[in-house]
């Protein structure tokens, strides 16, 4: 019954609140009535607004809010859960400096960033571009690309794992076909990281070129025509007019990809080389897991995931698109 | 019989199942039970580790055909260490155990310090025919909690009695014109034909002599025993620098960098032991018979086992069970439906006979050792007398090792192995290396104990 008051309130103002402004002007008279409907106005947006905001800020509390929290918490302990905890303070975030694997597992980290983002943004930027010049046969290349998003990561990291294999895996016949020996990818500590973060490229690929479109798309035309009046060639409109107005997603980009490859490359690492060898991919996210569920080292395990909270969180804010940069040339 | 994801127990007995159970008797007696008095009705819930589905469903069955006013509730657990583990230490607290679990040796302890799982000398010693000594002892002595609040109890009961076996392919012998293993081999001969049965193309390994997995405490902990030592020491600390456990080590991984023999490091791209052996791409594997019906489905050639080679002029060979136990609710709220399915699943005509028919169990009761529902199934393999026949070999992973160093200890000697072969270290140092991380977590685990 409430709703249904509510609603009807909602209506009302709303619906008179776009011919206000022409009612007043006529009428001096009319403006308590006015302030009330504004009030109601008003109570009725809040009310509409809470709505929409509560429901989404009770899962984020429940799903993310509390975890993070209760992780925070559980770091202050030392927690197996079989004994009871017991408090240790701030002991385990001076732990992590004098271990040597959560060293190690922070600049493998730092690596697969390294080696995932950069590519993932200039090839996805590449590629949304030859989609939008509309070459033949892009309709193929479009459906193709999207293809990585639908598989999922394990199932891709099993596909992977067969493709790099040594014996009988097509890229060492391909090499070997033209006299060159092959390595063992996912066993050489040389090459077993690019070799997983060429598998999260591929994965990424097709979020950020849906990205990149829809900014291109978003370009104004003209800006375009002029540069071609103007006599820019395709490279000087690409670096000039292109890429400049795609810069705000490119932000956005490379802060999903930079949250994405540090949380969501355990799946491909767990089943391509289970962090070997010899902790050549052992990131940091696998390392926590490590630590939480074989070692159950809980309160460690949520000092090196508050750590990494932190640390991305200072990226996202590092990495926020500026605001006052419009797409579509326009300000 | 259903299968729950949400493991609800459900204790209730209404009148209809227990009038259902009264006029099923003679029914259940005529299928077969051995119980000597009325059997219980109502649900009984069971957590089973997801890789045992496929072979226990069918058990299930057959119990509920032979106890009609039985229902089996059993939901899934991960069969990964880590998971598992997770998985029912969260169910504990949360208070939804189901009534019997399913578990591995190493969390014997560990699991009963939690109180996930209940003594199972309550059983043992409840006046039914599965007494203490109806098991194999090394095999019972598994889950035995040696030290702790616990100590002295059983909290497990072994599902099977598996020992490691060598496993060979007949075909490869045949073409190589190799007389087959047999009781007299040594480690030494193993490795002789082991080269002789090796393929490479170029510098790579297409067909290995043998597939062992080197870092597995089934193969190192009676490699060692075997040349004189022990895996721990007097406070219980890990000793991989000791001249037996370098020297034991070096044998296997001087065969590894050889390309002799696949070891973790590629056996994790041949689909692990069962997938080497089955493709072809093995001659011979170190393994149990729990792998036997995934061989069976995969590979072409004609196959056998034999006993584990002896190392030093002695035969030892390694050991581990999957193991069920009654939890603390099961015991209090569904005691004697728990105890008529431990009787029954242990009967020779009750769920042995039909877990063995899949071919993955060899019986831990040793009255069933010579039993023909599981000697008498069709080969391969053909002798299958090697699986009764090694128990008495069997040297178990400490029980001491509590399942998270045991998780360090796996993950330590596989890099040990990596350094070893992919990177040339030496193996002392290796193992220098390894033992350090592992002793630390060990230290770390006793101090948190006491």
């Amino acid at each position: 019954m409430e709703v249904n008051k509510i609603v009807t309130h909602v209506d009302a103002p709303a619906g008179a609140g776009l011919s206000a402004p022409n009612v007043n002007r006529s009428s001096g008279s009319a403006r308590p009535a006015r302030r009330r409907g504004r009030r109601w106005f008003d109570a009725a947006a809040t009310l509409w607004s809470l709505l929409f905001v509560v429901p989404n800020f009770v899962l984020f509390a429940i799903f993310i809010g509390i975890p993070v929290i209760a992780a925070f918490a559980l770091s202050l302990f030392d927690w197996n859960m079989i004994a009871d905890p017991r408090f240790v303070g701030l002991q385990n975030y001076a732990d992590i400096l004098r271990d040597p694997r959560a060293v190690n597992s922070i600049v493998k980290t730092v690596y697969l960033v390294v080696l995932g983002v950069v590519p993932t943004v200039l090839l996805s930027f590449g590629m949304a571009v030859l989609i939008n010049t509309r070459f033949i046969g892009y309709t193929v290349v479009r459906t193709l690309y999207f293809l990585p998003i639908v598989i999922s990561f394990v199932a891709s990291a099993v596909l992977w794992r067969f493709i790099y294999d040594p014996r009988v895996g097509p890229i060492n016949a391909l090499l070997g076909a033209m006299g060159i020996n092959g390595v063992n990818w996912l066993q050489s500590t040389a090459w077993a990281m690019p070799a997983i973060s060429l598998v999260i490229v591929w994965l990424r690929l097709p979020l950020s070129i849906i990205l990149y479109l829809a900014a291109l798309q978003q370009i104004n035309a003209q800006l375009l025509e002029a540069a071609e009046i103007d006599g820019a060639n395709s490279w000087q409109k690409l670096v000039h007019v292109i890429w400049p107005n795609v810069k705000p997603v490119t932000f956005l980009i490379v802060i999903i990809n930079l949250r994405g490859i540090i949380f969501d490359s355990f799946d491909v690492v767990q089943v391509m080389t289970g962090g070997g060898p010899l902790d050549s991919t052992d990131i940091l996210i696998k390392y926590i897991y490590d630590l939480a569920f074989a070692q159950l080292r809980l309160g460690y395990a949520s000092a090196l995931s508050t750590m990494l909270f932190i640390i991305v969180a200072g990226l996202a804010l590092v990495f926020t698109p500026p605001r006052a940069t419009a797409t579509g040339g326009q300000r | 019989m259903t299968e729950n994801h949400t493991a609800r127990p459900s204790h209730a007995v209404g009148r209809r199942q227990v009038l259902a159970g009264l006029a099923a008797a003679p029914i259940a007696l005529a299928a077969g039970s051995r119980m000597s008095f009325a059997a219980p009705t109502g649900t009984l819930s069971i957590a089973v580790l997801d890789f045992l589905e496929v072979s226990l469903k069918p058990v299930f069955a057959a119990y509920e055909a032979a106890r009609p006013g039985v229902k089996v509730d059993y939901s899934l657990l991960p069969s990964t260490a880590a998971e598992l583990r997770q998985t029912l230490l969260s169910r504990r607290m949360a208070n939804k155990l189901p009534d019997i679990t399913y578990l591995a040796d190493i969390y014997a302890t560990q699991f009963a310090e939690a109180g996930i799982t209940a003594d199972m000398r309550n059983f043992l010693n409840s006046g039914g025919p599965i007494k203490m000594d109806s098991f194999a002892k090394t095999f019972l002595d598994q889950y035995l909690v040696a030290s702790g609040p616990k100590k002295g109890g059983y909290y497990g009961l072994p599902q099977g009695a598996d020992t490691v076996v060598l496993f060979y392919n007949k075909k490869h012998f045949d073409d190589a014109k190799l007389p087959y293993p047999d009781d007299s081999w040594d480690f030494a001969k193993q490795v002789e034909v082991a080269t002789k049965l090796t393929q490479k193309n170029g510098g790579t390994t297409t067909r290995y002599g043998l597939g062992v997995s080197v870092p597995w405490h089934a193969t190192y902990v009676p490699g060692i025993v075997a040349l004189g030592d022990t895996l721990l020491d007097d406070k219980g600390l890990f000793k991989l620098t000791s001249d037996a456990a370098v020297k034991l080590f070096t044998m296997y991984w001087d065969q590894v960098k050889a390309g002799v023999f696949a070891s973790n490091t590629q056996l994790t791209q041949l689909g692990q032991l069962q997938g080497a052996f089955g493709s072809g791409t093995a001659s011979m594997i170190q393994s149990v018979r729990a792998l036997v019906p995934l061989i069976r489905q995969t590979i072409k050639d004609d196959w056998d086992v034999a006993m584990e080679p002896m190392i030093n002029g002695s035969r030892h060979t390694g050991m581990g069970s999957i193991a069920l136990a009654t939890t603390p609710e099961g015991e209090q709220n569904n005691k004697d439906l728990c105890y008529d399915f431990l009787t029954w699943f242990y009967a020779e005509d009750g769920g042995m006979k039909v877990l063995t028919s899949t071919y993955a169990v060899v019986p831990p009761v040793v009255a069933l050792y010579d039993s023909p529902i599981w000697t008498k199934l069709p080969p391969p393999p053909a002798n299958v007398k090697v699986f009764s026949e090694s128990i008495q070999y069997g040297n178990e992973n400490p029980t001491t090792i509590p399942a998270d160093v045991q998780a360090v200890v796996d993950s330590e000697l596989l890099k040990a192995e990596q350094a070893v072969v992919l990177n040339g270290a030496a193996v002392a140092d290796a193992l220098n290396t390894a033992q350090g991380t592992i002793n630390d977590a060990m230290s770390r685990s006793l101090a948190n104990n006491s």
